[in-house]
């Protein structure tokens, strides 16, 4: 079994020597043969994130999602082949790039104690509301460094496309507008590699 | 652009880490890619505590996202 680990361009494959490379294209796949499948626990994940995100310190990077795998190396070719001028392309795009994850999570409004079911959907409505303003608030902010800004799934969390000389700016000044509200609790991360920012690659 | 100089709480940084890695990255379809469905277990219940982020570290102090 083989797991796939990043994407990289074919000049940059030496900057991972603990991993066989396959070079398709302009681009060189990241990748291991193992005898079992990738671990399910979360440190097996944050074992595998901690080598990713090395390995984008000093490349850029198209990470792919954990625990993907292909049956063989005739198969990753038949993918590599495939995908690689797509993958070139988002490569050159987000190169330089990184990304930050920003938590907005707003203070609970306490709730009357008697309520009817149209005050209930009113506070429920100008609750989304409030999240809604936070989260434009936080595209602003971020407006000027930032190159895309995704909600993640779960709507409190904003991934966020930048260069990374700018990441430090970012993180600041979404610091510093947390710290002047008291009514939201803004937590950043990262920088990560743009894992947010990948899927363009399988779309036709 | 390491794990370990994250300010903001190593723990929020690990989930959302663990989160990206599943939830983000390349994605390949089509028939070529096992998957792991039990990976999908840890994503859904770091998923379960990453809602309030301050409450992240405590929870996984625990080990509840094992």
């Amino acid at each position: 079994m083989i797991v796939l680990h990043a994407v990289v361009a074919r000049d940059a494959a030496a900057v991972a020597p603990e991993l066989r490379h396959h070079d398709a294209g302009q681009v060189s796949v990241l990748y291991e043969e193992v005898a079992d499948p990738p671990g399910r626990d979360s440190e097996d994940v944050v074992e595998h994130g901690r080598r990713v995100v090395q390995l984008a310190e000093h490349v850029p990077l198209l990470p792919m999602r954990y625990g993907t795998t292909v049956p063989d190396l005739e198969r990753l070719r038949a993918v590599a082949e495939e995908r690689a001028e797509a993958w070139s392309r988002r490569l050159a795009e987000l190169a330089g790039r990184c990304e930050l994850v920003v938590h907005l999570e707003l203070s609970p409004v306490p709730a009357p104690v008697a309520v009817s079911g149209r005050d209930y959907l009113k506070a429920r409505i100008e609750d989304v509301r409030r999240h809604d303003r936070a989260v434009d608030d936080a595209r602003m902010l971020v407006g000027r460094w930032t190159q895309e800004v995704r909600l993640l799934v779960d709507g409190r969390r904003l991934a966020v496309l930048l260069r990374r000389e700018d990441a430090d700016h970012a993180r600041a000044a979404l610091e510093s507008w947390g710290r002047i509200r008291d009514d939201l609790e803004v937590t950043v991360t990262g920088p990560w590699p743009p894992f947010s920012f990948c899927e363009e690659v399988e779309r036709p | 652009m390491t794990v370990e100089r994250i300010p903001g709480g190593e723990d929020v940084a690990l989930v959302d880490l663990v989160d990206r890695l599943i939830g983000g990255g390349v994605v390949l379809t089509g028939d070529v890619v096992l998957s792991l469905a039990g990976v999908d277990l840890v994503y859904l219940g770091l998923r379960l505590v990453l809602a309030p982020a301050h409450e992240v570290g405590p929870v996984l102090s625990r080990g509840a996202v094992r």
